[in-house]
């Protein structure tokens, strides 16, 4: 299948070279029949109902939220406090009524780092929550700015993580990546912790080869603006193979697409790379890395809608969810 | 009701017999590691933490241990609490018990920050935490939530509510049990709460489903039968020629009960095979 088939998006750099191809459902659904997916990084708070149908449709299985900036500095602990708190109950909630797993890693972001005072109450209250059923890690937490604060609390989380045997998800800078990157992963064995416990998060092709060199998991963000086009991340895995590489969608309150995930895969297929790799990149490699925190359970993926309530002779409230609408429907009960 | 504290305890030391039985192995030695009465942020961490260590099987309770437990606090039951669940009750009567200020203080913090287990684990234990009458906030914050598991853990088979919640707050969850479409026989004290605001509100709603082309649950009509009056008798008639065997038989029921006669007098007119074996509890089974 030729490129202009895909239907380029207008995010294409230049008429050379395709960056990345923004599909259609009915283009795609085919390419990734039978296929389960796990997206390491999606901010779930910041989206629809409407969203979470389409992963699931398309057959997202798991996720993980991890904790971060919500546009917004936060003016306060109580809404660092309300804010994990919702990541570990309501958000959860909210998936598990589309049959989607719902974990979350908790950690103060860096740009908030930058609010030293409002810093050190968020630092207290931390680990009340990173021992929580389904934390399967610490992040997003790394460098912005990188400013002495953001190293500051960067640190201590790492210690933080080490304690609890977690593992860390960590978040690369827009500005000046490769040596931000390069810092964060220096710092991180200076502390002590095993790279194979580290997820070094918005990778890009300047940066994955010492990150893979160095022993850590390498994430990759599908934003066809601002981090990869799904096209090139196709060249990535051709390139490097699928070992210790997975896919993301970060997908939040910006211009962002919660499909990331199984696109990139039917784009991979598309172009020939093997199913085990398309497995690996978007869904097992994600599970090992986190499964490391001891939270992760497959037999709990997918089946039924809220199978485990069930299980326990429950079902779920009705007055204000109804899972699986069929939104074909016309009639309105 | 308040239990004793002396009571308390020795669910306390039972809770740890149990727990010393069923833990697996690396659970109890992290258990017992972690009891320090003497620092709640301890405590608080390790309820936090439990389920990494302890798991989920169920807990298996003796006949003789089931009884022991009832006679410590009747209408409280461990039945098929998963361990974490038993390890974090544990864990909360560690806490200062004699110490009001300090004990609620604590609660209060793990309310603040807990997830759906948490609240879950929280709210099925109020019946047994001293000082009951200050969990009432927290406990309607339970009816309040849309999460299925933490309403039913207050709501259903769960004998706080019936002692504690005023009479709106009471109306306002037997309401949002039938709403939801969960089993209100299973709360405990349906009967002896009910009152005529809840019957008229029930009445109401009977007429806003019927006009949705729904039903509202045979079991409920059970609140209704101290409170039948003239106003009530064509729901009645409604109810015994319903498409569904479950209200012809709650009319049935309702109108063998009552005592005012112009219902047991429509009850005569319709009659329902096997009356005589009718029972309000069987008819749970069919929700609406």
């Amino acid at each position: 299948m030729c490129q202009h088939e895909l239907n380029p998006s207008h995010f294409e750099e230049n008429k050379e070279e395709i960056t990345h191809s923004n599909l259609q459902w009915n283009q795609y659904r085919e390419s990734i029949q039978g296929m389960k997916f796990f997206d390491p990084h999606v901010h779930m708070t910041s989206r629809t109902t409407d969203d979470y149908q389409a992963m699931a449709d398309a057959g997202i299985v798991a996720l993980i939220e991890p904790a971060f900036w919500l546009g917004q500095p936060r003016t306060g602990v109580a809404s660092f406090k309300d804010y994990f708190s919702s990541l570990v109950g309501w958000e959860r909630f909210r998936s598990s009524q589309f049959g989607i797993k719902h974990y979350c890693t908790i950690g103060l972001n860096s740009r908030e780092a930058n609010n030293e005072a409002l810093a050190e109450q968020v630092m207290e209250v931390l680990p009340l929550f990173i021992y929580k059923e389904g934390v399967v890690g610490v992040g997003e937490i790394g460098f912005d700015d990188q400013t002495p604060a953001e190293e500051k609390y960067y640190r201590l989380q790492l210690e933080l993580a080490k304690e609890a045997n977690l593992p860390v998800q960590i978040h690369t800078p827009h500005r000046d990546k490769k040596q931000g990157t390069e810092r964060s992963m220096a710092i991180a064995l200076e502390h002590g912790l095993d790279p194979g416990m580290v997820i070094i998060d918005h990778n890009n092709e300047e940066t994955v080869k010492s990150v893979l060199d160095q022993g850590f998991w390498a994430a990759f963000t599908i934003y066809p603006f601002t981090k990869m086009g799904n096209e090139r991340m196709v060249e990535v895995v051709r390139q490097y193979g699928p070992e210790r590489i997975m896919v993301n969608s970060a997908a939040d309150w910006g211009i962002s697409d919660p499909l990331a995930v199984p696109k990139t895969a039917a784009l991979m297929k598309m172009k020939g790379i093997s199913d085990e790799a398309i497995r690996l990149v978007t869904y097992q490699n994600a599970l090992d890395a986190f499964g490391k925190s001891g939270q992760i359970f497959e037999e709990e993926f997918g089946g039924e809608i809220d199978q485990s309530q069930k299980f326990n002779g429950n079902t779920i409230l009705r007055g204000g969810q109804q899972p699986r609408i069929d939104k074909d429907s016309l009639f309105i009960n | 009701m308040t239990v004793p504290l002396d009571s308390i305890r020795l669910l306390r030391q039972r809770l740890e017999e149990i727990l010393t039985e069923q833990l697996p192995e690396n659970g109890r030695q992290w258990l017992f590691s972690r009891v320090d009465r003497s620092s709640t942020s301890a405590l608080l961490m390790a309820f936090v933490a439990a389920p990494r260590f302890t798991g989920k099987q169920p807990v298996s309770l003796s006949a003789e241990r089931r009884q022991e437990l009832a006679e410590l606090r009747p209408g409280f039951r461990l039945l098929a609490w998963p361990l974490d669940r038993v390890t974090r009750l544990y864990l909360l009567l560690q806490l200062p018990l004699e110490n009001r200020e300090a004990f609620i203080q604590a609660v209060e913090t793990l309310f603040d920050t807990a997830e759906m287990n948490e609240l879950v684990a929280l709210y099925a234990s109020l019946p047994v935490l001293p000082y009951p009458e200050a969990w009432l906030f927290r406990a309607t914050e339970a009816v309040r939530s849309n999460m299925g598991l933490v309403f039913e853990a207050l709501a259903l088979g769960n004998p706080y509510p019936s002692e504690q919640f005023p009479e709106p707050a009471w109306n306002q969850l037997v309401m949002k049990t039938i709403f939801n479409d969960k089993s209100v026989g299973s709360i405990v004290g349906l009967v002896e709460r009910s009152n005529p605001t809840l019957a008229r509100i029930l009445v109401d709603f009977a007429h806003e489903r019927w006009a949705a082309g729904r039903y509202v649950p045979a079991r409920a009509w059970q609140m209704v039968v101290p409170f039948v009056n003239e106003a009530m008798l064509p729901d009645l008639q409604r109810l015994f020629t319903s498409d569904r065997a479950v209200d012809r038989q709650a009319a049935a029921l309702l109108c063998n009960e009552t005592n005012f006669e112009p219902a047991r007098a429509l009850g005569r007119q319709f009659p329902v095979e096997h009356a005589e074996q009718l029972r309000w509890k069987n008819l749970d089974t069919q929700l609406a």
